[in-house]
């Protein structure tokens, strides 16, 4: 460092200034002898530099054995208020100080906390507020807020107030001291809106909220004290010259900074400033409360700094947890909550307390917060998210390669270009989630010029350090995947790998081997895949207790579904790890209800598959009732629906499986638009059951309106509308268009065909059982013959579930003339 | 009074105060005159019955000190803010003068900096402050605005080097060697200290 020059000061000064500093640099043993023994410096310039090297050293010993807190004089405790007796002192705030006091009139042993007003604070300004305090207070009622008990004149004259005392620790302290995690903290700050929410309602604005004013009982019951500053809305007093507000300007929004008029939004702010803290230890604005740190936020100058940036190492052991993943958890959602409670100016906050703290709720249960911005790419992630589709981290992959790019080449041009590309792959997203539904041909799209340019790019090399490479690796790799670019997500992610297996970073090399076993599935290679996800559970073994619950249940949930649902091998043991996993998610906040539903849904089906069918219907309606409970309408609800359906399908139950498919179609038709691929696809299995129960004419219109639809979107056939290609074969029979009947069995075959689905899936055979019967219709029995045989031939080893099936498919094989 | 600045005005305010106007904008004062007054609150941490500067008082007479149109030239908000340490170090000196005068305790605590958290433990500190500032500006004065900015207003470093545009190494260098000099001034009869001191 070049300290800049004080060119208007005397050369001895300089030259003593730079021996002074020059001495520091040694032990402070050694200071004065290595002055002294600069022979070529003049004396007079050593001597001065020794005696201020001699005073540094005062003034170090001076620092030290400084007294911390410069608060003299504890005032004797008072005789009693009224007939409470001082026991001692608790604390003393802005105006008062507070005791811990006993009624003892013999009427109640009660320990309550007595607040006065201090003498010297006794102006009528301070009365004022005190008075305003007691009736405030009086009208609040409310679990989270101190209660006023009594409050009165002390014998001296002097006005007291009598709150119910509080016994715990204030809410940063007591969340350190119980080491809570971000969530628990969020649940503890969510008890707090509920209390400023309340006073709200009740036309009290807090105006001083701070973690000081937060207790917390040992019980983990928030309670709200101090409501000094408190005043009614819209009669707000205007601060003005001579009558500064008391606040803590740490926690003060810029407009009571400015001395303006209190509205909701300075509580808004304020509990914004705490939950930064709460959440991060570090307040936003840094420490400075000089003037002109707060002349600067007061003019709305100053952005305060983001959560994952603030996060220490040691605010990261509090929340038990690591700062990279502490870091990980503050990004994004709660960043953005965070942010808006916290605008400069109050009208881009929050409008209210309760909004903020549905946000929070939004965060907990993994609903997208409103603090989002509405963006395409934003609504397109949590979207995907619920679909098991990391796309987002495609989104972010790009992110952090235009970063690294825009740095490393240092050119406005290269950043823009990847910008334009980044606003190319958010219009892709927001396309596929617009109106048209699924109606895009990925090939199409610049989605994957991107990241194969990514891809490129990483291949130049360029990234010195191997772990960051290997993360961006490791999302192109991801991102690949769900591109169903299988070669090129292979190769990525296994270079991802080498580094996080030498690194012997377990939580990254087992996902790494997660999304390795998915390509393997998704190339038929079943065996390979369950390989890979028995490596991905040895480095969570690895990981002990530091495994993440999450990436513990969806890896075991991966392997339960090859072995399950693709290999259709060691059934019980399958069983036993998705009752395992299920018991788990239960009891673990982190895994997301959807995650739990769907794992629920694979027992059901496992049971269902197994004969055990009304297990698996109790399976599905506990599935149905989390989904409700925690999410009413939920798209989850959706499933477990579709899985009654299909029990009830399978029983021949024609009326209850087209009610629940109808609830379905209903519950979708309100949060897909009405051409959307997957709506279109439950419409047409309605359909399929409605054509069973007698509607025939309504399931026909419906095949007819939906399925050209669905074939513009998708031209070649595709085992995500399989369902569809079966309801309108099925339904074009019974209506005796056999032509096209036979056209969507082909359909639906060559769907199965594309997923390398196994030779006896029942949906093979339930493809060949619509085309069969399609054909007879056109008296194409032979080919009919041949493909009911087929069918039956794979019913009879599809278990107990389907024997109904291979019963039904041989009756109408024997009715067919074989020629 | 009432302060009718709203966040606009104030911005605006500021930006074209920066942008080289002759006078403070009343509404940057006002504003200012209220930080000071919380700013002055927290001086007057000793409650101490009968003390005779409310912080009110204290930022009133800052006020009439920065309103007055004597002191009105500043061209820089950097400058206004060197400025308001200026002003704060002469009222509060001359309240501690004349306290000291009537033989009255103080009421009052310095510094707002952690730094030196030996200053302000005698009487006679704030006088005798004012007085080693005085002399420091004869020989450094660079470092002499280190120290009021951080004694007065509480500056960070950061700030500190914001408004004396000059790095915050340098902030830091200066206020190293500016507290060996304060030091030796304000605890000359310490220097029993200065044994066990060097021996650290």
């Amino acid at each position: 460092m070049t300290p800049e020059p004080a060119s208007d000061n005397s050369p001895e000064w300089a030259r003593v200034e730079s021996l002074f500093h020059a001495a520091l640099e040694h032990p402070p043993g050694e200071q004065i002898t290595w002055v002294d023994a600069q022979a070529q410096i003049a004396a007079s310039i050593r001597a001065e530099a020794k005696s201020l090297l001699a005073a540094f050293h005062r003034h170090q010993v001076l620092s030290e054995t400084a007294p911390q807190s410069q608060v003299t004089d504890e005032p004797r405790l008072p005789e009693r208020f009224g007939p409470y007796r001082p026991v001692r002192l608790l604390g003393r705030g802005g105006m008062g100080v507070v005791y811990l006091a006993r009624r003892d009139d013999g009427q109640f042993d009660q320990l309550v906390a007595v607040k006065t007003i201090l003498e010297t604070f006794a102006d009528t300004e301070f009365l004022r507020r005190f008075q305003t305090e007691r009736q405030l207070l009086a009208t609040l009622n409310h679990p989270h807020i101190t209660r006023l008990l009594d409050g009165g004149l002390s014998s001296a004259g002097d006005p007291y107030l009598v709150t119910e005392f509080v016994e715990g620790a204030a809410l940063d302290r007591y969340s350190d001291a119980q080491k809570l995690d971000v969530r628990q903290r969020i649940k503890l700050f969510l008890q707090v809106c509920n209390a400023v929410g309340y006073a709200h309602r009740n036309l009290i604005l807090h105006r001083d909220l701070k973690p000081a004013n937060i207790m917390v009982t040992n019980d983990g019951v928030v309670k709200l004290l101090d409501f000094g500053t408190a005043s009614l809305i819209d009669n707000a007093s205007v601060g003005t010259l001579t009558q500064a507000p008391l606040l803590t300007p740490r926690y003060a929004s810029p407009e009571q900074l400015r001395g303006e008029r209190a509205g909701v939004g300075c509580d808004v702010y304020s509990l914004g400033v705490v939950l930064f803290e709460l959440l991060t230890g570090e307040t936003p604005f840094g420490e400075s409360n000089s003037v002109v740190g707060q002349l600067n936020r007061a003019s709305g100058d100053t952005n305060p700094s983001t959560l994952s940036v603030a996060v220490t190492e040691e605010a990261a052991v509090a929340r038990g947890t690591s700062r990279e993943r502490l870091r990980k958890q503050l990004a994004g959602d709660l960043q953005a909550v965070v942010g808006k409670a916290l605008e400069g100016k109050p009208a881009a906050r929050y409008q209210s307390v309760p909004e903020l703290a549905a946000d929070l709720e939004n965060y907990l249960i993994g609903n997208p917060v409103k603090a989002r911005p509405q963006t395409a790419i934003y609504r397109t992630g949590k979207f995907l998210r619920r679909h098991w589709l990391p796309v987002a981290a495609a989104v972010l992959f790009v992110g952090a390669i235009s970063t690294t790019a825009a740095i490393a080449l240092q050119q406005a041009k290269a950043a823009r270009a990847e910008a334009a590309r980044a606003e190319k792959l958010i219009q892709f997203l927001s396309e596929m989630m617009g109106p048209g539904g699924r109606t895009f041909n990925l090939e199409q799209y610049t989605v994957v010029q991107m990241l194969e340019s990514a891809e490129k790019r990483l291949q130049k090399g360029g990234i010195a350090d191997p772990l960051t490479e290997a993360i961006l690796r490791k999302s192109l790799g991801e991102s690949f995947t769900i591109m169903d670019r299988r070669p090129q997500a292979k190769q990525q992610l296994q270079l991802a790998l080498a580094v996080f297996e030498k690194l012997g970073y377990h939580e990254d090399a087992a996902s790494v081997l997660n999304s390795l076993a998915i390509n393997a599935r998704q190339d038929g290679h079943f065996g390979e895949a369950l390989d890979l996800v028995d490596q991905a559970l040895l480095h969570v073994q690895e990981l002990g207790k530091r495994a993440l619950p999450k990436q513990k249940f969806n890896i075991k949930h991966q392997r339960a579904r090859i072995l399950g649902t693709f290999l259709g091998q060691r059934l019980d043991e399958v069983e036993a790890t998705l009752t395992e996993i299920i018991a788990m998610a239960k009891q673990e906040p982190s895994i997301s209800r959807e995650a739990l539903a769907a794992a629920m849904d694979d027992l059901g089906a496992l049971k269902l598959d197994a004969g055990k069918t009304s297990e698996a219907v109790d399976i599905f309606r506990q599935a149905l009732d989390i989904g409700r409970s925690e999410n009413p309408g939920g798209r989850w609800e959706s499933n477990a629906l579709s899985w009654l359906a299909l029990v009830n399908f399978r029983e021949e139950r024609y009326g209850a499986a087209a009610e629940y498919s109808r609830q379905r179609f209903q519950l979708l038709s309100k949060q897909l638009s009405p051409n959307n691929t997957d709506l279109l696809v439950v419409e047409a299995d309605w359909a399929r059951a409605r054509a069973l129960t007698g509607e025939l004419t309504e399931s026909v219109a419906q095949i007819d309106r939906v399925m050209p639809v669905i074939e513009k979107a998708f031209p070649t056939p595709s085992f995500s509308v399989w369902i569809a290609y079966r309801a309108a074969s099925n339904v074009m029979s019974l209506a005796s268009r056999f032509t096209e009947a036979e056209s969507y069995g082909r359909q639906a075959l060559g769907a199965v065909a594309a997923v390398h689905l196994s030779e006896k899936d029942p949906r093979r055979a339930e493809s060949l059982l619509v085309l069969g019967v399609a054909q007879r219709g056109r008296k194409r029995y032979h080919e009919a013959h041949q493909n009911l045989e087929h069918a039956a031939a794979i019913y009879a080893r599809c278990g107990p579930a389907f024997a109904a099936r291979a019963l039904s498919t041989n009756k109408l094989l024997s009715e067919t003339p074989n020629q | 009074m009432e302060s009718n600045a709203t966040s606009g005005d104030v911005t605006q305010l500021l930006r074209q105060w920066v942008s080289g106007q002759e006078h403070v904008p009343q509404g940057l004062l006002e504003l200012t005159y209220s930080r000071l007054h919380q700013m002055a609150g927290s001086l007057m941490r000793r409650e101490r019955p009968g003390h005779t500067l409310q912080p009110t008082a204290l930022v009133n007479e800052l006020y009439l000190r920065l309103a007055s149109g004597e002191f009105a030239g500043w061209k820089t908000r950097e400058h206004f803010y060197s400025f308001c340490a200026r002003a704060m170090r002469w009222i509060l000196t001359d309240h501690a003068k004349g306290r000291l005068r009537e033989k009255r305790s103080l009421d009052l605590q310095l510094p707002l900096t952690d730094d030196i958290p030996w200053l302000g433990a005698r009487e006679s500190d704030i006088v005798e402050l004012d007085i080693a500032l005085s002399k420091l500006e004869g020989l450094d004065p660079r470092k002499a605005n280190v120290l009021e900015l951080r004694v007065y207003l509480g500056c960070t470093a950061e700030e500190t080097a914001q408004i004396l545009a000059i790095s915050k190494p340098t902030v830091d260098r200066d206020l190293t060697m500016a507290r060996a000099w304060l030091c030796r001034e304000l605890r000359k009869d310490d220097e029993s200290l200065n044994d066990s001191g060097a021996s650290l």
